[in-house]
């Protein structure tokens, strides 16, 4: 039982930072900060593609300038996101590899996620060790329990 | 003082020669010579993918898609690439595929987007040396001259090594920031293409406007040792020598220049031009004649000639050129029907074809009756005819022109002379005396007049 509750509690504090914000879905096509909006989205590891659905759902009502705002929003947070230390978060939360960052960033990127990933799977096989030996210890403590010789000899 | 008529009248002379030169301002025409060269320009380069750049990468999920586009370049469909790179947003192509985006807006001549889509790839690379080039280029053809010249700065900087791109920078350093600025990138670019005609004309308009005479000359010469039959060298050689001061030289290099096929009309009138100069003026009239019989002869060129040949007594020719020209007269501009008829009769009267001159003297009045020049002329014309009365009425009408009073005045009082009508010539020095104060030497005539009188009086 002990051994449950420690394995799920390390996991859970392995992926406790999983789970980033999502864009809005409740977008108005006058009047957003489009900026913003593009630099949630990024921030959010959200394809840039995302705007498509603003274009399908507002058609001709949608501000003129939002494209190219959001846009602009969007590669202003990918600056910030798509570094090496942002990967290795994402890899070490064992998150997917976002498809989000332009090629000239991607490399950095891409670098610090397959370190993260390590991190990752080193956690696991230590958690898996810590299991492991908890389990022996169980174990071993269970054969003593049921044959104690200083008892067998009373 | 007593003075006999014949020496008086010389001293007369020359007393009066002396006040005409004190008035007239005609003075021999300083020329100024001009070559026409070939000037150096700029380069669009040919249309170029950019799949095989080595300063932006491609990525390998493109890579298909690439070679798809490749195919559609080569087939020439611009628009449908555009269309096909137009489903992805910017960021999701790589800068190769962006670069190429704006490589082919600018093909399009859609150079606003081109602009927008090579600085989009600059936000994502500031350093790449293949978009600032582009951008100079784009520039360039936009006349942003000042713009083109950064970028292609920047492209330099960064480490460009491109021949087109240091001498664009020549070509712009030359346009905007003097000779001097220019010399070293269009020498980058030679280093890189030695035989480039362009980058070799811009090296020699650099140096010789940066009036590094020795230096101009001494890369002319290694030119025309690699390519004796180029005109344009010669041309350059005319130019500098021109510059130089050196007229033996410059006529030698035109002339050279000309017999290998130069037959700029600009290079035919300077080459005339220095002919005149050096006396050879048989060869200036073939010149002027090859000239006229392409019709590239203006009027104005033609009087300016003919004015050197009449100052140089080469009547005949000036006369034989004026012929050449009569069947244009119809096609000219009043004012230079007029200018025709006034050398036509000053020629005519120096090769003593009195009625000829007569005739054209009046019909250069005719074209012009408040011409200064040709009342004086037709007036000293009438004078040499012993046409008094005559001479006297244009004398007046140019005396009534405020430019042309004192001189006027002058060749009346001098017409009287000619005519012994001493009391009328001193009644009009006074005048002139008393309107010009400062013509003191006038004094002296109006003295020796005085005593002439006197002692005819008295004889």
């Amino acid at each position: 039982m002990f051994k449950a509750v420690t394995v799920i509690g390390l996991i859970a504090l392995l992926f406790g930072c999983a789970g980033a914000d999502r864009p809005f879905a409740n977008v108005s096509c006058h009047g957003e900060n489009w900026k913003e909006l593009g630099m949630q989205t990024a921030k959010a590891l959200s394809s840039i593609r995302t705007f498509d659905t603003y274009i399908e759902t507002c058609g001709s009502s949608l501000d003129p300038t939002a494209k190219a705002a959001f846009i602009d929003g969007y590669a202003r947070a990918l600056i910030d996101i798509c570094t090496k230390e942002n990967g290795r978060k994402l890899g070490a939360a064992n998150q997917e590899l976002p498809n989000v960052c332009p090629l000239e960033l991607r490399a950095d990127f891409q670098q610090g996620y397959v370190q993260g990933k390590r991190d990752y799977y080193e956690k696991v096989r230590e958690l898996k060790k810590i299991s492991d030996d908890q389990e022996n210890r169980s174990l071993q403590h269970g054969q003593y329990g049921v044959g104690d010789p200083s008892k067998a000899q009373k | 003082m007593k003075i006999t008529g014949r020496v008086a009248k010389q001293k007369l002379w020359i007393a009066l020669i002396a006040a005409f030169l004190a008035v007239d301002t005609t003075a021999e025409s300083n020329h100024i010579f001009e070559i026409k060269l070939k000037k150096p320009e700029f380069i669009l380069p040919q249309y170029s993918p950019l799949f095989s750049s080595r300063e932006a990468a491609i990525a390998l999920e493109e890579v298909e898609r690439a070679v798809a586009l490749k195919d559609l370049l080569d087939s020439g469909d611009r628009q449908k690439v555009l269309s096909e790179l137009d489903k992805y947003y910017d960021l999701e192509l790589s800068p190769a595929m962006l670069m190429l985006k704006a490589q082919v807006y600018f093909s399009v001549k859609e150079y606003d987007k081109a602009e927008a889509t090579y600085l989009s790839v600059l936000a994502r690379m500031p350093q790449l040396v293949r978009a600032h080039s582009d951008l100079g280029q784009l520039d360039l053809v936009r006349e942003d001259f000042v713009k083109a010249r950064q970028y292609f700065a920047n492209a330099v900087a960064y480490g460009s090594n491109e021949a087109i791109v240091h001498g664009q920078l020549g070509y712009l350093n030359l346009t905007l920031h003097g000779a001097t600025s220019a010399i070293s990138a269009y020498q980058q670019a030679l280093a890189l293409e030695p035989e480039n005609v362009q980058w070799q004309r811009g090296l020699l308009a650099a140096l010789s406007q940066a009036k590094m005479y020795e230096a101009t000359l001494a890369y002319i010469k290694e030119l025309i040792q690699k390519r004796p039959d180029d005109p344009q060298i010669w041309l350059n050689q005319a130019a500098l020598a021109l510059q130089m001061d050196n007229k033996e030289m410059a006529l030698g290099s035109l002339e050279m220049a000309i017999l290998l096929g130069d037959a700029d009309a600009a290079n035919l009138k300077t080459a005339a031009q220095l002919h005149l100069r050096v006396k050879s003026y048989d060869r200036a009239s073939e010149l002027m004649a090859n000239l006229m019989s392409k019709g590239k002869l203006d009027a104005g060129s033609l009087f300016d000639y003919v004015s050197w040949l009449v100052q140089a007594a080469q009547y005949d020719q000036a006369e034989q050129l004026l012929k050449l020209y009569a069947s244009k007269l119809g096609s000219l501009s009043i004012e230079d029907q007029f200018a025709y008829y006034l050398h036509s009769g000053r020629v005519a009267q120096y090769k003593q074809q009195y009625v000829n001159a007569n005739t054209h003297y009046k019909n250069a009045l005719e074209k012009n009756p408040s011409s200064g020049d040709a009342l004086m002329s037709y007036a000293e014309f009438l004078v040499s005819q012993k046409d008094y009365v005559q001479s006297e009425f244009y004398y007046l009408r140019a005396e009534a022109l405020p430019q042309y009073e004192k001189k006027a005045m002058i060749g009346r009082a001098q017409m009287f002379i000619d005519s012994q009508n001493y009391n009328s010539a001193v009644s009009v020095l006074r005048d002139v005396y008393k309107k010009y104060p400062d013509m003191s030497d006038l004094q002296d005539t109006i003295t020796i007049l005085e005593n002439i009188i006197r002692n005819r009086e008295s004889a």
